[in-house]
C-alpha cells in the first residue's frame, strides 16, 4: 500500500535523576509496494507533539534519583492520521517496567537467594498481568511467525487489540486472535525501518476459568526479560522478582517449549491486570507493546 | 566536541528495499550527550546503486534464508575539523534447516562464506562431541576475536587505520589491557566508546592442521569464548561446540569482518 510514514522522537536516558544521553530524530518514509524512500525531513507539528510531551516525564525522571530511567515520546503521522506515543523504562534494583507518564514504579523488593529447580514440583501463580509477558512469548511472537496453532484452554481468549485507528502503513488497524492468525497491525520503529507485522497490545481474558489455588506456588511478580526461538518454539523468560511462601527468591530463568506453556495453564481469576512494560526488540526495532492478562496459574515450568 | 555526518544506504530486508538519505551531529560535553538531525548544506549524496540486488538473489538461491539484511552506504563523517568519507557493505544472513540455523556476517559481497555455510547445513548429520583439533575459517575466528580481547588465548593486536569514531589515527598496537586507545562510534545517534578496532590475531602459523574438521560457520552468536559451529569433515558435515581455551596456530588474513568494531579473518588450530 502507498503511503506516507512522518515521525518525530525525543529519547532520553537518565540515571540518578541526571540526564545522560538525549536524542533527537525526525524524518519521514515514502512507500511505493516494496519500495521505500526515507530522509530526514522534519515535520514542525510532530517535533512539537513530542516535545511537548517530555516536560513531565522529565520532571519525574529528576525525582526517580535511585533508577535509570529511559524517557521516549513520539509522534506519528501516517497519510492524514497522526498518534502519539510516551513511555517510560524504569530499572530499579534489576527490575524493569515500562511506565505511563505519571505512573509510579512498583516499590523496590528484597531478593532472596534460593533459586527454585526443576523437579519441586512448584506450580506457579503470575501477578501483576505478568502472565501476559508468558503469553506474548508462547502465542505472540508463533503467531508473528505463522507458526502452527496450538489447543490452549477453551477458557482462554488471547488478542492483539490495537487502541490506535491505522496501522504504520496506514491500514485500519484490527483485532487479532493470536492463537491462530498473526497480529494484524504493521508497526515500525523509525523512519528507517521496514514496516512488520507486530504486537501492539496484548490482552488475555479469562471466562469462567478454574482457578484451584495451591497452598505451595511459586509466586511471580515481575519479569526482566523473554525471548522466543523461532526454530525450535523454545520460550526464555528471566523472572526478576517471586517468592515462595513470602520467601524471596533469587532471579531465576524459565526455558520450555511454546507447547508446554500452553499444557500447563490451569486457571485465572479476575479481570485482565496491566503488566508495567514490554519493550519488544524483534528486528532490532525497539517497539513498547501492552501486556495485559489476569491473575494466573500454571504448572510446574522448571 | 562536535561530530557531524550525512551519508546515504539502500538496503534490503524483509523483501522491502529502503533508500535513506540523512545527517546529523552529535554533541558530547562529556557529560551529556545530545545528537540530533542535522541539515546539511551540501547536496544529499548519492544512494549506492550497486550489486544489492544481484546479492540478495544469489544469496536467496543458496538455501532457506531465515533473515537476509544486505545494504551498501556511503558517508561522509567530520569531527573536530577532521574530515573522512567511508564507503560500507554489509551482509548479514541466517540460514536455516530444521531446527538449525547458520549466521553470516560480511562486510563485502564476496559471498563464499556464506555458500559454505548453506552447503554444510545442507549435508550437517547430527551433533558430535568436540573432535580434539578444530579448524576455524577466517571468518569464524574473526567472530570469536572480540570475545577474546583481555584474555590470553590468542596474541591480539588493533591494526593501524586512518579514523576512530574521532577522527583520529588508529593506533597500531598489541592489545592488553584497557583503557583502549580509540573510540568505536557506528553512528551518530551513538555515543562513542573506548573500543579495541581491526582486530588481528597474531601467533606461529605453519602447525596448522589442515586434516581436521574445520568449523565453517556459526550456529549462534559467540558466547564468551564458547562456540556454537557448523563442522565439514570431508564430505560430512557435522555441529558441535567448542570452548576455546588454546590456540596453537593462527593465520590473519587481510578480509574485514563487521564483528564488534571489526576484526580480520583468522584461520585458527584449537
Amino acid at each position: 500500500m502507498d503511503h506516507l510514514f512522518s515521525i518525530a522522537s525525543r529519547d532520553e536516558l537518565w540515571s540518578g535523576g541526571v540526564l545522560l544521553e538525549s536524542r533527537a530524530e525526525h524524518g519521514q518514509a515514502r512507500s511505493h509496494g516494496t519500495s521505500i524512500e526515507a530522509s530526514d525531513v522534519p515535520d514542525a507539528v510532530l517535533i512539537e507533539r513530542a516535545e511537548a510531551r517530555m516536560a513531565s516525564m522529565r520532571e519525574q525522571a529528576r525525582e526517580l534519583r535511585d533508577a535509570r530511567v529511559r524517557l521516549v515520546a513520539s509522534a506519528r503521522r501516517i497519510n492524514n492520521y497522526e498518534r502519539d506515543e510516551a513511555t517510560m523504562s524504569v530499572t530499579m534494583n534489576g527490575v524493569s517496567v515500562v511506565l505511563s507518564p505519571g505512573q509510579l514504579p512498583p516499590s523496590p523488593r528484597r531478593r532472596g537467594e534460593r533459586v527454585p529447580k526443576a523437579g519441586e514440583g512448584l506450580p506457579i501463580v503470575w501477578h501483576n498481568g505478568s502472565a501476559s509477558v508468558l503469553l506474548h512469548e508462547a502465542a505472540g511472537h508463533a503467531a508473528e511467525h505463522d507458526h502452527e496453532p496450538l489447543a490452549w484452554p477453551s477458557w482462554l481468549t488471547i488478542h492483539d487489540e490495537p487502541d490506535f485507528e491505522f496501522d504504520d502503513v496506514g491500514a485500519p488497524a484490527a483485532v487479532a486472535d493470536l492463537t491462530r492468525e498473526a497480529p494484524r497491525a504493521q508497526r515500525r520503529a523509525t523512519f528507517r525501518d521496514v514496516p512488520l507485522p507486530r504486537m501492539t497490545n496484548l490482552v488475555a481474558r479469562q471466562h469462567d476459568a478454574p482457578w484451584p489455588l495451591p497452598d505451595e506456588r511459586i509466586d511471580v511478580h515481575y519479569v526482566a526479560g523473554g525471548a522466543y526461538e523461532p526454530l525450535t518454539g523454545f520460550v526464555t523468560l528471566s523472572i526478576a522478582v517471586a517468592e515462595i511462601d513470602g520467601e524471596p527468591l533469587a532471579p531465576f530463568q524459565i526455558r520450555v517449549p511454546r507447547e508446554r506453556i500452553a499444557r500447563s495453564i490451569l486457571g485465572a481469576t479476575g479481570e485482565p491486570l496491566r503488566y508495567p512494560g514490554v519493550v519488544c526488540a524483534r528486528e532490532g526495532q525497539e517497539l513498547v507493546v501492552g501486556s495485559f492478562a489476569p491473575l494466573m496459574i500454571t504448572s510446574e515450568l522448571l | 566536541m562536535i561530530y557531524r555526518k550525512r551519508g546515504s544506504v539502500v538496503r534490503w530486508e524483509h523483501g522491502y528495499v529502503v533508500r535513506t538519505n540523512e545527517a546529523g551531529e552529535a554533541i558530547d560535553d562529556g557529560n551529556v550527550f545530545r545528537c540530533a538531525p542535522g541539515p546539511s548544506p551540501l547536496a544529499p549524496l548519492p544512494v549506492p546503486r550497486g550489486e544489492g540486488d544481484e546479492v540478495v538473489r544469489r544469496i536467496s538461491a543458496m538455501g532457506d534464508v531465515e533473515r537476509l539484511i544486505v545494504s551498501e552506504g556511503i558517508a561522509e563523517h567530520e569531527c573536530d575539523g577532521i574530515h573522512w568519507t567511508e564507503e560500507t557493505k554489509r551482509v548479514h544472513v541466517s540460514f536455516r534447516r530444521g531446527a538449525l540455523r547458520v549466521l553470516v556476517d560480511l562486510a563485502d559481497f564476496d559471498l563464499a562464506d556464506a555458500q559454505r555455510a548453506a552447503d554444510a547445513l545442507a549435508r550437517a548429520r547430527g551433533e558430535r562431541a568436540r573432535p580434539e583439533w578444530v579448524r576455524l575459517a577466517p571468518n569464524v575466528g574473526a567472530a570469536l576475536l572480540p570475545s577474546l580481547v583481555g584474555t590470553d588465548v590468542v596474541e591480539l593486536w588493533q591494526s593501524a587505520a586512518e579514523h576512530d569514531g574521532k577522527g583520529l589515527p588508529v593506533i597500531e598496537q598489541r592489545l592488553t589491557a584497557p583503557p583502549w586507545p580509540n573510540w568505536w562510534r557506528p553512528s551518530y545517534r551513538s555515543r562513542p566508546v573506548r573500543m579495541p578496532l581491526h582486530l588481528r590475531a597474531a601467533g606461529p602459523d605453519h602447525n596448522i592442521n589442515y586434516s581436521v574438521p574445520e568449523a565453517v560457520a556459526l550456529l549462534a552468536p559467540v558466547a564468551g569464548n564458547v562456540l556454537a559451529v557448523i563442522c565439514v569433515d570431508g564430505d560430512d558435515a557435522f555441529t558441535t561446540t567448542i570452548a576455546v581455551e588454546r590456540v596453537l596456530a593462527v593465520k590473519s588474513t587481510g578480509r574485514w569482518y563487521p564483528y564488534a568494531a571489526g576484526s580480520f579473518g583468522a584461520e585458527m588450530l584449537v
